[in-house]
């Protein structure tokens, strides 16, 4: 199976490849110290949203998660 | 005391008396010895033999030491055969030489009575092999004892005694002590050959061979250059069981008529009656088929003479011919007086070459032995050679010994092999010859066109395996007066990879003979190639589609040709170009629209140069010495439509970079993108 890199703002998810030459930050407008990068996430295959928690040792900990539907309301204030 | 070069070793003929002990002496006689190491000389007297010699032989027994280890003999005859070796080392006395290897000592005697001149090739040298038997290394034998008996040979040469000689040679180790199991061997020659003193035929009375004598010989391997090789094995053939004085026996050395390469060849030489070629010998045995008694498994001979030629016979009788086996057991070859050749003949030669013979039994070794047949005088002169012929049977046929497969490998019979047939004739060709042939004719050449239609007709039949009737047609070949014609029935499978050269086209002859119909296949190529031609021509011309869909947030190359290569930016949710192939001159232009709730916003420019390579771009800004990403055309919303396009600005005819146009279309923007990417060459 492919790697996958996951790349993270703020921890939460910017973007991910399974191309190791895009994993990396240039395409990301924010400063590096703001990124984390993460490879092989268990369970995540591309669909989830995933974000990164900060456990009491200071450890980042990725955590998946389901987008929401999109609600009319949601369409609406589009 | 100055040391002795040449050695004769004294030796007593005696005669075998009646109760088979050591009868009178008769002669006494000398042998030459080696003139390279006199060391080796050869000793005599040991009394009667027990290996060779019955009432009425004459017997004596000589021993020679050998070197030893490896059996190397110092006393080795460098070049045993040929005109050169014989005046350095052999005179009219028999001399003996060694000439040993790991495997086997070869044991050379002989006289040179005549020279090899006016076709007299008599074998006057002669030999044996001493092989090593089981279990006895060749560094245990120090010694060989030589046990000669001799017999009558009635046919050898008007002025010259002939005998037959039944010698065994037994291995001795340095105790003097017998090891190794000799084995008795049959030589033809003068008596001179084997005593060192010349007689005339009356001289002495000599015995017939005892009954029951069978003919050993040795068969070669051919070596790639067409010499004689290595000794392969011994045979033995027995003798007619009617008249064991006409025993064949061995003949030495490479025959002159078979034996390629990679063949085992072997030759035995047989006396015939001689005058009027009434055969004394003649058997009833040859009665075929009615030979079911006098003749059994090991190889026999026999012969039937007449005022027009001899006919030889030899064969096995291993399996009863029932079953429908139809393996000749038996098998002949007749030997015509030929122009200008009396019934002066007094000796056959059978000249005997063994190839594979593939298919012959589950059990037994096959073999095709090319077979010719020379005719010999009084004098030893040949007066006529018959043609080679071949004849297919088991190994154990032509050998006396009985091979399965395997046990030795035979080459495939180097030529192409011909035969006379009947109304039917089952071949096999073996063949090593790149040009490969299978005739089958007939010889009758009626120029009647319906006559060679029938006539020279050969069909291939397939069997289906059930029985022997089960055959069926495949493929006939026939003339039908005019030309060849080929007919085939049932279905033609082609191999995997195999090829089929087209003839020049596939026609079909009109039914009221107004000349044919069909199709020419050069004009099917020509036609063939013009479309082609048109299909690449509306291919290449021809827009091309790809449709896709791509997670929004996925980072990766989403299409690639030979031109470009489309990169989605999942950070930034904008689509990005890698110009692969271009001219540093060209320049590309392109730009986006997006669609978005109500609005549009667009923008387009030129975005690159050909001189700038090896760099991703947006389709929002030029790319000079970075790339500019404008946040603004980020397709992070929901519900929209997005179109890229690039396009060549100069676009040059004889290198044109395509133009692409890019729609993207975006439904829940956490969702998947899809792409239809166009290409316009």
């Amino acid at each position: 199976m492919a790697n996958r890199w996951v790349i993270f703002h703020n921890n939460e998810i910017r973007f991910w490849t399974e191309d190791e030459q895009f994993a990396n930050f240039t395409d990301v407008p924010f400063p590096d110290e703001e990124c984390d990068i993460l490879m092989n996430i268990p369970n995540f295959d591309g669909t989830q949203g995933v974000r990164l928690i900060v456990d009491e040792s200071g450890n980042k900990i990725p955590e998946l998660y389901d987008y929401p539907l999109p609600t009319p309301e949601m369409i609406r204030e589009n | 005391m100055p040391a002795r070069t040449t050695w004769n070793t004294a030796f007593d003929i005696h005669r075998v008396a009646d109760d088979g002990s050591l009868g009178a002496n008769v002669l006494l006689a000398y042998w030459g010895n080696s003139t390279t190491n006199p060391d080796y000389a050869a000793l005599s007297g040991y009394g009667r033999s027990e290996l060779v010699g019955t009432p009425g032989a004459h017997q004596f027994i000589i021993r020679m030491p050998i070197p030893g280890a490896n059996m190397l003999g110092t006393g080795t005859m460098p070049t045993p055969y040929g005109p050169s070796a014989y005046s350095e080392y052999l005179n009219s006395a028999p001399l003996f030489a060694l000439k040993g290897s790991v495997d086997n000592v070869l044991f050379y005697w002989g006289t040179l009575g005549k020279l090899p001149t006016n076709g007299r090739i008599l074998p006057e040298i002669q030999n044996v092999a001493v092989v090593t038997n089981p279990g006895v290394t060749s560094d245990a034998i120090r010694f060989l004892e030589f046990h000669v008996a001799l017999y009558a040979n009635p046919n050898y040469h008007p002025t010259k005694l002939g005998a037959t000689a039944q010698i065994a040679i037994r291995p001795l180790d340095a105790n003097a002590v017998a090891i190794g199991s000799p084995e008795v061997v049959i030589r033809a020659g003068s008596y001179q050959q084997f005593t060192g003193r010349a007689k005339s035929p009356g001289d002495y009375v000599l015995a017939d061979l005892p009954p029951g004598l069978r003919t050993s010989f040795d068969v070669y391997k051919v070596d790639d250059n067409g010499s004689l090789g290595a000794i392969v094995e011994s045979g033995s053939w027995g003798n007619s069981t009617l008249d064991e004085s006409h025993a064949a026996v061995a003949v030495v050395g490479k025959s002159d008529l078979v034996g390629k390469p990679g063949a085992l060849e072997f030759v035995v030489r047989a006396p015939v009656p001689g005058a009027g070629m009434v055969g004394t010998a003649v058997a009833d045995l040859i009665q075929t088929p009615n030979y079911g008694s006098t003749i059994n498994s090991p190889p026999k001979f026999a012969f039937i003479a007449s005022a027009t030629g001899v006919e030889f016979y030899w064969g096995t009788l291993d399996r009863p011919l029932e079953d429908n086996a139809q393996t000749p057991e038996i098998q002949s070859l007749p030997v015509v007086a030929y122009p200008g050749v009396t019934s002066a003949a007094t000796s056959i030669e059978l000249h005997f070459a063994l190839y594979a013979q593939s298919g012959y039994s589950d059990s037994l070794l096959g073999a095709t032995a090319e077979i010719a047949v020379r005719a010999l005088d009084a004098d030893g002169v040949a007066i006529g050679v018959s043609e080679v012929v071949y004849r297919d049977g088991s190994y154990e046929q032509f050998t006396g010994d009985e091979k399965s497969p395997g046990d030795l490998v035979l080459v495939s019979m180097p030529r192409t092999m011909g035969s006379h047939t009947a109304s039917h004739s089952v071949l096999s060709c073996h063949t090593l010859e790149v040009h490969r042939r299978l005739i089958l004719s007939n010889d009758d050449d009626a120029s009647d066109a319906a006559y060679q239609h029938v006539a020279n007709k050969a069909t291939f039949e397939i069997s289906d395996g059930a029985s022997r009737n089960g055959h069926s047609g495949f493929m006939s070949a026939y003339h039908n007066g005019t030309r060849p014609q080929v007919e085939l029935t049932g279905d033609v499978t082609f191999a995997a990879d195999s090829t089929i050269t087209l003839p020049r086209g596939l026609f079909h002859e009109n039914a009221n003979g107004s000349g044919s119909t069909g199709l020419d296949v050069s004009q099917l190529l020509s036609t063939i190639s013009e479309l082609t031609a048109t299909v690449n021509d509306l291919k290449s011309r021809a827009p091309v589609y790809v449709n896709l869909r791509w997670v929004n947030n996925q980072t990766g190359i989403i299409y690639t040709d030979d031109k470009i290569q489309f990169k989605w930016d999942g950070s930034n949710h904008q689509l990005m170009f890698l110009a692969l192939d271009i001219r540093e001159e060209e320049i590309l232009t392109g730009g986006v629209s997006v669609w978005r709730g109500g609005d549009e916003k667009r923008t387009n420019s030129y975005i690159i140069s050909g001189s700038i390579t090896e760099v991703f771009a947006y389709f929002t800004d030029p790319v000079t010495s970075s790339v500019n990403h404008n946040p603004e055309f980020d397709l992070k919303n929901w519900f929209t439509r997005a179109l890229y396009y690039i396009t060549p600005y100069y676009d040059y005819d004889d290198d044109p970079f395509p133009s692409y146009e890019i729609t993207v279309l975006t439904g829940h923007s956490n969702h998947n993108r899809s792409f239809s990417i166009r290409r316009i060459n």
